[in-house]
């Protein structure tokens, strides 16, 4: 039984988020959406490529994991002694899949029948790892051929050339997968441990949404979710100077056009603040260089960009960056550019009427996004991995946002001394 | 999903799908055109012509402006490809009036915006305008420039063209560099008022409850363009080579790209569902399990099923020195499911799987749509569950029969430069 259950509520839509603590410590998030004809889960864990360091708090021991490890991790706990995992969702007429990302690691599966047989085979697999020597080193050219497809990928290789230039010592600079030589150093032992470590209910949520009842998904945690010891442990992050460690990076690769990321590091934040800036960074970006902004028509019009550049928000433990990217022959031309337009702005002030048009924009992208079982699914684990916050939270902030609070953002998010420019140039044969 | 449909009058098919648990709606308009060399590039500058400015909004960030103003209304376009066809698929999505927070009219605001783009391009005298003509062309040049970006893709764009050649099919969807410099604002303009008078034009409206206001609104205003147009026939299979045919381009790549292509005739569309399902579908189809799991012969290994032109794609990500041993392993499983060497539950799970991809289907407006839009394609009236049910009454005998219609066609290599020299043969 839950020791504690809240149902946060969307003012907006109604919608409802049944939030329940469970006695072995795992949070259960699900959202009811009895219309819709396929329900998902997601089973994930506070473990993702920036744990590279740890420590256990009860005997300070720390621990350095190589680049790659929770990837690593992901792909082997899908082995089972006993039977194909993949086999019996495909069995159940369920899809099962993994992701590995920066902070963290999620298993999931969807289906339009026998969801809680499904849930129950997820939560089994998840909590039962076995890796052999055999079965570890055989993934290993599995994986290298996955980061060498990723190394072909022109969008993956300038953000994280980004990355590395955006971030000193900081895991985020690091490819999730790790390389060749990180994943080379990988033992069933280390798996083992990282295991032990994060995958404790204490750590990891629980979501589904679909056409579920709660209170069945509560009977199959009962049931399946195995209580542990809890051996706390302390991600350590290294000491981040706020100036990037380059300021431009280059690498040539088959494309067929110059490509280029553009970011602006700036002090990291947590919880409710995270959701806030990140919504403010990506309301100021469009409104510097969006689609609806006059730079994007000009640059346009001048032939410096075309209709790829995109902005974001990126931002996580111990990091947080504004991006702006795209295809452009002369990369440098759109950052002056851009430059120009932050001061010019700085100067003028947030065009208000701007502004307010986009946060109704953002309204309706949320409202749409939520609409469906997978993406609520996102949402509540999403929410849960910003250190708990409601997955509904953003409508909220959203309103609560002022064209003040975006000059403060452009001031201290977008500064000429912390960015660094990525580029790829093309490379082909017949075009040296 | 209750759906009320229309016979095609006037060269318009209108499908009207509701469900109240949807909070936006979806309009999406096809427009069936011929596949040409010269055609394929101002089919692909269109769908950008038309969804980013329009005589009301002549400036691309003003038409971007008033769709974010209606709560981030999305409207975009793209150029579907099907068989020997293709579509210019304009798409608007937009939250429902009843989420307005000032209760203003988005869905009458959407219509108007979108009706205009079409009817009311942003042209005068015959011609786009230059400045979004310049815009629009530039992106379609870097497009076809940049077509070799993603690696999988191209390899799969180039074993298509291989596997077509001499059809309409194996044309580009952007077309050639050459051609599209070559396009004016005259002809562009010239193209899409002959695409708007004789296209069949197949429209599908997803909405929370019924709005029968969108299908006259629609229906009324492309009434003001005389139009003649029968619904095309999609299915046109490919013929198979007299001898498999082999080509290979190399690229400074770290992972070399194998696509192998089969054609078939004869075979009924759920046996070659079943057959698809088991050998390259379901997570632990023969191909992944044996190439991929057991010999660790790639990362991925996939299978497309080209309906209409009756062909079948396994492409993988390989090392190069790997590709005598992929097509050896490709050509094992497929004499494994001609030996019968399969179970009946892999058989169970490609139907489960079909059951469950058009159930997840109906759960977004998007893909509510396109799954009306491809059964319209497909000329088939059967229910999704109809095909289901068909598909359990494949029997192993009728699969086996399936892998020996199964011939080799051709294959394509993209070899990473660098890596060793390929030893390959063609199927």
């Amino acid at each position: 039984m839950p020791a504690e259950i809240m149902h946060l509520t969307d003012p907006c839509t109604g919608d409802v988020c049944i939030r329940m603590l469970h006695d072995s410590g795992l949070e259960i998030r699900v959202m009811e959406m009895p219309d819709f004809s396929t329900s998902y889960a997601q089973f994930g864990t506070r473990f993702g490529s920036v744990y590279r360091r740890f420590r256990r708090t009860e005997t300070a021991q720390e621990i350095t994991v190589p680049a790659g490890t929770a990837h690593y991790l992901e792909h082997k706990l899908f082995e089972n002694p006993d039977s194909n995992v993949m086999a019996a969702f495909s069995s159940l007429g369920a899809s099962d899949n993994a992701y590995t990302s920066f902070d963290r690691t999620v298993y999931l599966f969807h289906t339009q029948r026998n969801f809680y047989e499904a849930l129950q085979l997820l939560t089994d697999f998840v909590q039962k790892p076995y890796f052999t020597k055999e079965s570890v080193e055989r993934e290993r050219s599995i994986i290298a051929q996955e980061i060498r497809e990723y190394l072909d990928d022109p969008s993956d290789q300038v953000f994280f050339r980004l990355m590395e230039g955006l971030y000193h010592a900081h895991p985020v600079r690091t490819d999730v997968l790790g390389t060749a030589e990180s994943i080379a150093a990988i033992t069933p032992e280390l798996l083992y441990q990282c295991y032990e470590h994060f995958y404790q209910p204490q750590n990891m949520v629980l979501c589904c949404a679909g056409n579920i009842r709660a209170e069945e998904v509560l009977k199959i945690a009962d049931r399946c979710i195995l209580p542990k010891k809890v051996p706390g442990t302390e991600l350590l992050l290294p000491d981040e100077p706020s100036v990037p460690f380059r300021t431009r990076t280059r690498k040539r690769m088959a494309v067929g056009k110059t490509q280029f990321s553009i970011g602006f590091k700036s002090e990291p934040a947590r919880g409710m603040e995270r959701l806030r800036q990140s919504l403010l960074a990506s309301l100021t970006a469009d409104l510097l260089i969006g689609p609806v902004s006059p730079l994007y028509q000009r640059l346009l019009e001048e032939g410096l960009i075309n209709d790829t550049l995109d902005t974001d928000c990126f931002s996580g433990d111990g990091w947080f960056a504004v991006l702006a990217e795209g295809e452009s022959d002369d990369p440098e031309a759109v950052l002056e550019a851009l430059l120009e337009e932050i001061r010019r702005t700085e100067q003028a002030g947030i065009d208000r009427v701007l502004f307010e048009t986009l946060k109704r924009a953002s309204y309706g992208d949320t409202l749409i996004s939520m609409n469906h079982p997978e993406s609520a699914c996102s949402a509540m684990l999403d929410s849960f991995i910003w250190d708990g916050i409601s997955p509904f939270a953003r409508t909220e902030v959203l309103a609560q946002l002022h064209a003040e609070d975006a000059a403060a953002c452009l001031r201290e998010r977008f500064c000429a001394d912390r960015l660094c420019l990525s580029v790829i140039e093309p490379e082909y044969p017949d075009n040296p | 999903m209750p759906e009320t449909g229309t016979a095609p009058v006037n060269g318009i098919r209108y499908t009207g799908l509701c469900s109240p648990k949807f909070r936006s709606c979806l309009l999406t308009l096809h427009f069936y055109v011929e596949r040409t060399a010269e055609a394929a590039p101002v089919h692909a500058l269109l769908t950008d012509l038309l969804t980013s400015s329009s005589a009301a909004y002549p400036e691309i960030s003003a038409l971007a402006l008033r769709l974010e103003s209606l709560y981030a209304a999305e409207y975009s376009a793209k150029l579907s490809l099907c068989g020997d066809r293709a579509a210019l698929v304009f798409t608007v999505s937009w939250l429902d009036d009843r989420y307005a927070l000032n209760g203003e009219k988005i869905t009458d605001a959407v219509l108007e915006l979108v009706l205009g783009c079409l009817l009311h391009p942003n042209a005068e005298n015959g011609a786009f305008r230059a400045d979004a003509f310049r815009i629009c062309r530039q992106n379609l040049l870097d497009d076809i420039d940049c077509v070799r970006n993603d690696k999988r893709e191209y390899a799969l764009q180039q074993a298509a063209a291989l596997a077509y050649r001499g059809e309409p099919a194996a044309i580009s969807a952007h077309g050639e560099r050459a051609e599209a410099e070559q396009i004016t604002a005259e002809s562009a303009y010239r193209l899409w008022q002959e695409i708007l008078h004789t296209a069949f034009a197949d429209i599908v409206c997803v909405t929370p409850e019924p709005r029968p206001q969108i299908r006259e609104t629609v229906l009324k205003a492309l009434s003001s363009v005389r139009r003649s147009a029968e619904p095309p026939a999609f299915c046109a299979p490919s013929p198979l080579k007299s001898a498999p045919a082999f080509a290979s381009e190399q690229m400074p790549l770290e992972q070399s790209k194998l696509v192998l292509a089969y054609k078939y005739s004869g075979v009924r569309r759920e046996v070659m569902a079943v057959f698809c399902g088991v050998l390259g579908w379901i997570s632990d189809s023969l191909l992944f399990e044996n190439l991929r799991e057991k010999q660790g012969l790639c990362y991925y290994c996939a299978l497309q099923h080209a309906v209409t032109k009756q062909t079948v794609f396994i492409d993988t990500g390989i090392d190069a020195v790997q590709a005598h041993a992929v097509q050896d392993a490709v050509r094992e499983q497929i004499l494994a499911m001609k030996n019968g060497a399969f179970t009946d539950d892999m058989m169970e799970r490609a139907v489960l799987r079909y059951e469950y991809q058009t159930a997840a289907a109906t759960d977004a407006p998007d893909t509510a749509a396109e799954m009306a839009v491809i059964r319209h394609r497909l000329n088939d009236s059967r229910s999704p569950a109809e095909f289901a049910a068909a598909m359990r009454r494949v029997t192993r005998a009728e699969l086996t029969e399936a892998a020996e219609r199964l011939r080799p066609d051709s294959v394509f290599l993209l070899r990473a430069s660098g890596g060793e020299e390929a030893a390959c043969d063609a199927c």
